[in-house]
């Protein structure tokens, strides 16, 4: 025999149903809900910290670390960008090779471009 | 302070390590691979008294060499001895001239050549003429 639920007689059920559940269960809920939003919330605030995370670059392990690890990563984050720019200027700012080539091969002699 | 910076992994370090500036560095002569001093063999006695960083320059044009035909590497051979002795602004007004004649029609640039070719012809021919007459 099959019963038909209403989708609006869901929400009762479940109440009703956790009403029977016992304090030591509901605590374990309420913590498991607790942590889930904590962790969602760092999540939001530090996507990249996030990211790395995930990927097991970096390690939280108690909360009182988490602030002198997130100083100690945009400070290494600040280096790897600086390094980044400083290598982009040095590859291809300063890199003349290509025009240089040209010039040197071109049909016209240098002559025509020095002064 | 140093505290800061003890709980990031190695993993993040040698992350780090690998984006520091990896350009091709000026060395002596005598360290070059043999492709290197057949690119740059014109400067073979002048390139340990070459600045530092005329030296990369040219490396990252030895770079090219294998790619270029018979003539455009006698080309580049024969004018590299002149491009290294002339003086960093004068190379750099050298590349702002090229970019700027680049971007002439290309009519008017066979043109000016043409006109160049034309030049170097006659200088050549009354060079021969004067030689003669000096016999």
């Amino acid at each position: 025999m099959k019963t038909k639920i209403n989708i609006r007689d869901i929400g009762p059920l479940l109440d009703r149903s956790t009403a029977q559940l016992d304090n030591g269960t509901l605590d374990k809920l309420r913590n498991a809900r607790r942590t889930a939003l904590q962790y969602q919330q760092t999540k939001q605030h530090v996507p990249v910290l996030a990211w790395l995370h995930e990927h097991g670059l970096i390690h939280t392990h108690t909360p009182g670390r988490h602030k002198s690890h997130h100083w100690g990563m945009a400070a290494l984050l600040l280096v790897i960008l600086f390094s980044g720019i400083i290598y982009w200027q040095q590859t291809y700012e300063h890199d003349h090779s290509e025009i240089d080539i040209a010039i040197l091969t071109d049909d016209l002699p240098v002559d025509m471009y020095v002064d | 302070m140093l505290a800061i910076f003890r709980p990031v992994p190695p993993t993040l370090l040698l992350f780090a390590a690998c984006c520091l500036p990896l350009t091709a560095q000026a060395q002596p002569w005598e360290k070059l691979s043999p492709p290197q001093k057949e690119a740059l063999a014109p400067l073979s006695s002048t390139w340990n008294s070459l600045p530092e960083k005329q030296q990369t320059n040219f490396l990252a044009i030895a770079k090219h060499y294998p790619k270029l035909d018979a003539q455009q590497q006698q080309r580049l051979h024969s004018r590299m001895e002149v491009w290294s002795k002339l003086t960093p602004e004068q190379r750099q007004a050298a590349r702002e001239k090229y970019k700027a004649f680049s971007k002439v029609p290309h009519e008017k640039r066979e043109a000016v050549k043409k006109m160049v070719r034309e030049q170097q012809e006659r200088s050549a021919a009354s060079g021969v003429q004067a030689a003669d007459s000096d016999r």
